[in-house]
């Protein structure tokens, strides 16, 4: 399972749960500033991706994975992500143009950064989890 | 006035079923009395009991640690009004309910004997602590008043006393002030939301936000006076809300907002109109739905 073979699927999903085009739907658009997500709809867009690839996708789980070995203080001091953390996530975020990380970016604005392609990324990183697990 | 709609609750199921009624009295804030008919209770107040439903039996699953509020409602269907006199059943399923996201998948039907009056379909709902709006004693001692096993009661054929002809309609259902009208193409309206509203000594508790339901039932409201003044019609009860797809709530609206409303035609023909609603609170969108209205010619009885 790869980015590619699960994003037909996925821009299915987004386009019904963003009621959007599924031709607007590109692996780079930002599902907030260009597809118009509001929060509420992160709660759908995971549910429809774990019922679909019949995975479990934790709350939380882009941000424990992004921070890998780095403590909550070292990721993140009062809500806002430090400069160590801001380098990890650019890591774990590589689909996510570099200027979109602004300096300031606090943890509670990370899902402003996603793009359709982080989604894709999500399932396939949750079912190769599972797998292993398994 | 309070805004709690489940009246007893028969069977509960935690993490799959639950089964409860709502008596529709005139002790009911929440009625409409249109023209040639008995006076009906308004149809998101179902919608919220079945809601309401649903998330008893999260409290109870949850052993009274999360509650659903607010989410995303793919669609309700609307079949018919339920009459003051009449008991309604509430019957709601929940397909998915995972305790450690938080989340719930659901859906609920509210009927009379056998006839449907309302179905939720595609219910999306976070889940909240419960003490973060009320006291968890408090929510056990009223579950616990409600859920009494028993049988379903029978329908039964009934006519209405003369004294429960005139129920009291209830003034908040409304918005308080049209800033801009256009028939045919789009009203917006605003709604100032008051500590005073009667509904927040229940919703909640702990922490007051405006019931979706409520919201979407002004704005149904106004959908049907908007599209009235556009057919020059005097009697707004010519049309009835049959559908109402992809509401969402993004936010809590509380005590001291002001909601704008925006209502929009989105297509219209001589028997059916779609409206789209976008409700924001400063600029920030907090709710929005689409609703489809049929126009029913000679409507009588709903029997």
């Amino acid at each position: 399972m790869d980015v590619a073979s699960v994003f037909p699927k996925i821009k299915v999903i987004v386009a019904d749960v963003l009621a959007v085009d599924e031709s607007e739907v590109e692996l780079k658009k930002q599902l907030i500033a260009e597809l118009g997500a509001e929060s509420i709809d992160f709660l759908d867009l995971i549910f429809q991706l774990e019922r679909e690839f019949k995975i479990k996708i934790p709350r939380g789980q882009i941000e424990k994975q992004a921070r890998g070995a780095l403590s909550d203080a070292e990721f993140e001091q009062g809500g806002v992500i430090t400069e160590k953390g801001m380098v990890v996530l650019k890591e774990y975020l590589s689909e996510v143009p570099a200027e979109n990380f602004k300096s300031g970016l606090k943890v509670a604005e990370i899902p402003t950064l996603f793009t359709v392609e982080t989604l894709c990324k999500l399932v396939v990183n949750a079912h190769n989890q599972q797998t292993e697990t398994a | 006035m309070n805004f709690l709609f489940v009246d007893r609750i028969f069977d509960l199921k935690p993490t799959i079923s639950t089964l409860g009624i709502k008596h529709i009295t005139p002790s009911d804030d929440y009625l409409v009395h249109k023209p040639g008919q008995k006076p009906s209770i308004l149809s998101c107040i179902l919608g919220e009991a079945i809601g309401q439903l649903c998330s008893w039996n999260i409290i109870k699953a949850s052993d009274f640690k999360l509650r659903l509020v607010g989410g995303i409602v793919k669609e309700v269907n609307i079949y018919a009004d339920a009459y003051l006199g009449e008991s309604v059943i509430l019957e709601n399923k929940i397909d998915v309910l995972d305790l450690q996201n938080q989340v719930t998948h659901f859906s609920g039907i509210a009927r009379v004997g056998d006839k449907k009056i309302l179905e939720v379909k595609d219910g999306l709902g976070p889940l909240l602590p419960v003490a973060e709006f009320g006291d968890s004693e408090n929510v056990k001692q009223q579950l616990k008043v409600l859920w009494r096993p028993g049988e379903l009661p029978t329908p039964c054929e009934f006519q209405l006393t003369e004294e429960t002809f005139s129920p009291k309609l209830n003034p908040y259902v409304n918005y308080d002030r049209i800033i801009h009208w256009e028939n045919n193409v789009s009203v917006v309206a605003e709604k100032l939301i008051s500590q005073s509203a009667p509904y927040f000594a229940d919703h909640f508790p702990g922490r007051p936000v405006l019931p979706l339901s409520f919201l979407l039932e002004c704005t149904l409201q106004l959908g049907y006076r908007f599209i009235a003044a556009s057919d020059k019609l005097i009697d707004i009860n010519q049309w009835q809300v049959k559908q109402v797809q992809r509401i969402k709530m993004m936010e809590f609206v509380e005590p001291g907002d002001i909601v704008r409303t925006t209502i929009k035609v989105l297509d219209k023909t001589p028997t059916h109109i779609s409206l789209n609603f976008i409700a924001t609170v400063e600029n920030k969108r907090v709710c929005v739905a689409k609703a489809f209205y049929e126009k029913i010619s000679n409507r009588g009885q709903d029997e």
